[in-house]
């Protein structure tokens, strides 16, 4: 066993360069660099202050040789400096991580409290009305655009009826644990983020529960004369969860990652957001280091998932 | 969205950069006065704010609205407007220009002049001042601003603090303090190399930064060492201005608040705070809930935004404009280098429908390059190329160019076409674009429009090379349409020089000889009079040659919530504080 999980390591090491070089060849050859958008327009600056800006930043050397000593840095354990926010870049992503932990924790729980129990009920009334109302719900929240819901959310809710706030965190002047403020910023971005995931998760449930539904012990439990209620949530629910609990397991990228749309709409400070600003504006070292830690991540959740298929399955071991 | 405004909002570096002003000998002794006066006509909108009753009630907050967070709360490294608007409410400089001209005025220092041969300019501090710590302020400050500026390799600011005697030499390491800057109690006597008139707003309008904060990152005898990696950068414990940092929550909010220790008499708002939104949009709807107090907004919101009874509406003229480019070093389009032709093409196009359409009305057809609000504007004898289709026919028919069958003019077998282009995603250039493609069209000229992305056309801009013109500072385009924020100086000398066509900002490869010398001269003559005369030369020759369809300048449009009581902006300096110069005076009428 641990020399499979093992050897599960060593292949992510490969990926784990590739995808750090790829998107170090890509975000520099994409035209534009952070330099000449940060001196636009400084228009008295000469040419050897631009050479010296150029050199100051390590711009000056060749890709290749930026490349590895960008590795050399971040493998020290040093992401280095934004060029924008000239802070260190751990210090910008200890700042956003909570905020989108946040956000995308109350999305993933709304939308497995919710999703859950309406594929459980269509199934269970399968073919009536209900189940028809369900299926509606769950197309439009796959083809509702996120963006589009949440501007709609800000416009009728916000703006005109002034439940909501427009965006951000918290209400300037109230404190950080003014937990009804907190909660009246979070409901517009939960619920958009969520949408896409009730859709999901209801269609997911429904399926797997009425497959579940036909099978034998199923019908013994029926048999035995348990109420209709014990054999759905007990036996059936049980059962249809087991795949869910494996589809979040490649959530842990997502959870740290953030929304770009959702977090742009609703002015969240979190990941996704710093993320699309540093990337509009070349800021390579922010950008590299969210490449760097989620993809890093997305592996490291996918040996833990390999590996206990492992466990479970000495099949897979040998494979 | 936020990228429709990146251009103008980076090329306000433009006013950062080459920020600068001159006064004739004597300066006015006093700050200008700090009650609000009546708007000057076409400047304040419809709902002026009335002139405020009863005593000032101190307390409170001011929410400003942004769509763009602040970077780097430090003169010496900030590059971008908003990082501008939040440290000038923490630092101060030695002068500040007038809101409404752009003429300088007094600040820290109360007096200020120039040396009659232009290389001396001598600051008189005012008494007392103090940083919000109670430490005092002095000239030392001002001289180790300038001299963490030369050390640092990250500042973009060089240009401002070089041409003092000794500068370069104390950047480089081979001088342990900086020569031409001499302090003596009150008085701080900076000496230049040479005469350069904007250097008077640029050193004495510079944001003075603590000696006693930021002298530990700097050896006078190790060039090496610099502050641009101090965290005080992003986080100042010491402020001179009106407030002073008291938390900044990254892409979400910052708040300032009340320096009591301020020289012009502390502040009667508590608190001051730049809150941070996603795209113009966002900010619009945050001024109709009340979640912000203040925005400035684009042309498209206007109107909804005009019927918030809470909000007044102030409009004033932006020192900047949108213009289209033609570029005269472009291989196969000479047609450019004809005065007639850019003629023609400034009869043809119809700006004040453009201004109409793409800005409600909220903007002014452009003749030349010096702002119409700066002191150094002069309209006398500028034509006003009143869109004119059959003169801009006639013009080229003169030059020689006949209609073809498919309707473009053509001459010894080349057709009148280009290209132009501009970045995507700016709807104001959009929009422009494309009616400039369809009335140059009417005219028999045409215009192949296309888009690129902003970072792409910067390249194309700086970078590019035109094959045949390319020895000579030719690029690879063949005209363009953007626009230039600009500075309080008038100085042009880095746009419109001919020596700028080479790797500057001359990128239509225009040269004459009356735009060199006039731009030399309101460097060299500085007298307010002199200068005033020779960029009127300078934009009689411009308005006469066309190298640009000057285009239009943009008013900036700004809402302020009723409550609050003295709020009189003007458009300098430009989009940073020329809301927010008499700051302290502001109250809340509950």
């Amino acid at each position: 066993m641990a020399t499979f999980a093992l050897r599960r390591l060593i292949q992510a090491i490969p990926t784990f360069f590739g995808i750090t070089l790829i998107t170090f060849a890509l975000i520099r050859l994409a035209p534009g660099d952070p330099l000449s958008l940060l001196v636009f327009g400084a228009t008295d600056l000469t040419a050897e202050d631009y050479a010296a800006l150029r050199r100051s930043y390590g711009l000056d050397q060749p890709i290749p040789v930026q490349y590895l000593s960008w590795l050399g840095r971040t493998l020290s354990g040093d992401f280095g400096q934004s060029f924008l926010y000239r802070r260190p870049v751990i210090q910008m992503i200890a700042a956003s991580l909570p905020n989108t932990l946040q956000l995308s924790a109350l999305a993933l729980l709304v939308a497995v409290v919710v999703g859950v129990p309406l594929g459980v009920i269509a199934a269970r009334y399968r073919g009536t009305f209900v189940d028809q109302l369900i299926r509606i719900l769950s197309v439009a929240g796959h083809a509702i655009p996120p963006f589009w819901f949440g501007l709609l959310f800000i416009l009728v809710l916000s703006v005109q009826f002034h439940l909501f706030p427009v965006g951000g965190m918290l209400t300037i002047g109230k404190g950080e644990w003014d937990i009804a403020d907190r909660l009246a910023h979070l409901v517009g971005p939960v619920l958009t983020l969520s949408l896409v995931g009730i859709a999901n998760y209801s269609r997911y449930m429904r399926t797997e529960t009425l497959d579940i539904l036909g099978q034998d012990f199923i019908r013994t439990a029926q048999a035995k004369g348990l109420r209709e209620r014990t054999v759905l949530y007990v036996h059936a629910l049980r059962n249809a969860l087991l795949p869910i609990i494996t589809a979040l397991g490649g959530l842990l990228a997502f959870l740290i990652s953030g929304s770009v749309v959702v977090e742009q709409v609703f002015a969240w400070p979190g990941m996704g957001r710093m993320t699309f600003e540093a990337a509009r504006s070349k800021d390579y070292p922010i950008v590299m280091a969210v490449v760097v830690i989620s993809s890093a991540l997305l592996l490291v959740s996918y040996i833990l998932r390999d590996v206990a298929y492992g466990v479970a399955d000495p099949r897979v071991r040998r494979s | 969205m936020r990228l429709r405004l990146s251009v103008p909002l980076r090329r306000a570096l433009v006013g950062l950069a080459i920020a600068a002003f001159v006064v004739s000998a004597c300066a006015p002794a006093a700050v200008p006065p700090a009650a609000p006066s009546p708007a000057k006509a076409g400047q304040a909108a419809p709902a002026a704010p009335a002139a405020p009753a009863g005593p000032p009630t101190p307390g409170g907050r001011y929410i400003f609205g942004s769509f763009s967070d602040a970077k780097v709360l430090s003169p010496v490294l900030s590059t971008d407007v908003p990082s501008a608007e939040v440290w000038w409410r923490v630092y101060e400089s030695l002068i500040k220009v007038d809101r409404n001209t752009g003429q300088p005025v007094p600040r820290l220092a109360e007096k200020f002049e120039f040396s009659p041969d232009g290389k001396g300019l001598i600051f008189t501090l005012r008494d007392g001042l103090t940083w919000s710590d109670g430490s005092a302020f002095s000239g030392d400050d001002f001289k180790f601003t300038a001299e963490a500026v030369m050390r640092s390799k990250k500042t973009v600011r060089k240009n401002i603090f070089q041409d003092i005697v000794g500068a370069r030499e104390f950047g480089e390491g081979k001088a342990d303090t900086i020569s031409g800057i001499a302090v003596d109690g009150k008085t701080i006597t900076v000496t230049l190399e040479k005469p350069f008139c904007p250097a008077l707003t640029g050193i004495g309008g510079f944001g003075v930064i603590p000696k006693s904060v930021f002298g530990k990152y700097m050896d006078p005898r190790d060039p090496s060492k610099n502050l641009d990696d101090a965290p005080e950068n992003t986080a100042p414990p010491l402020a001179m201005g009106v407030f002073k940092l008291k938390e900044w929550k990254p892409n979400d909010h910052i708040t300032l608040e009340r320096n009591d220790r301020f020289f012009g008499g502390k502040a009667f708002l508590d608190e001051w705070v730049f809150k941070i939104y996603p795209d113009a949009t966002a900010v619009a709807a945050a001024l109709k809930t009340g979640e912000i107090d203040a925005a400035r907004v684009e042309p498209k919101d206007l109107e909804e935004l005009k019927r918030v009874d809470s909000l007044n509406f102030f409009s004033f003229l932006a020192p900047g404009y949108t213009y289209l480019g033609w570029n005269q070093l472009r291989g196969g389009k000479e047609f450019f280098q004809s005065k007639e032709v850019r003629q023609a093409l400034a009869y043809g196009l119809n700006m004040d429908q453009v201004i109409d359409k793409i800005l409600f009305g909220e903007g002014k057809k452009m003749l030349a390059h010096t702002p119409p609000v700066s002191w150094a504007y002069d309209p006398e004898a500028l034509n006003d190329y009143k869109y004119d289709p059959k003169k801009a026919q006639a013009l080229l028919e003169q030059e020689g160019w006949t209609k073809g069958p498919d309707g473009i003019y053509q001459k010894g077998g080349q057709r009148l076409e280009f290209t132009l282009i501009t970045n995507s995603g700016n709807r104001v250039r959009e929009t422009l674009l494309q009616i400039a493609a369809e009335q140059y069209k009417q005219l028999g000229i045409s215009v192949i429009p296309q888009t690129e992305s902003f970072e792409a056309l910067v390249d194309r801009l700086g970078k590019s090379k035109d094959p045949k013109y390319g020895d000579q500072g030719g690029h690879d385009y063949d005209a363009f349409i953007l626009g230039w924020s600009l500075g309080d100086d008038p100085d042009a000398y880095s746009i419109w020089h001919s020596s700028q066509i080479q790797g500057g900002f001359n990128q239509v490869g225009y040269k004459n000889e009356v735009v060199d010398k006039a731009l030399e001269d309101g460097r060299t003559n500085c007298a307010q009079a002199d200068r005033k005369e020779a960029y009127k030369r300078f934009d009689r020759q411009l308005n006469e040659d066309q190298p640009y369809n000057f285009g239009f300048a943009p008013n900036t449009l700004l809402f302020v919530n009723k409550k609050f009581q003295g709020v009189d902006p003007g458009p300098f300096p430009n989009y940073y504080n020329g809301t927010l110069w008499n700051v302290e005076k502001w109250w809340i009428k509950q």
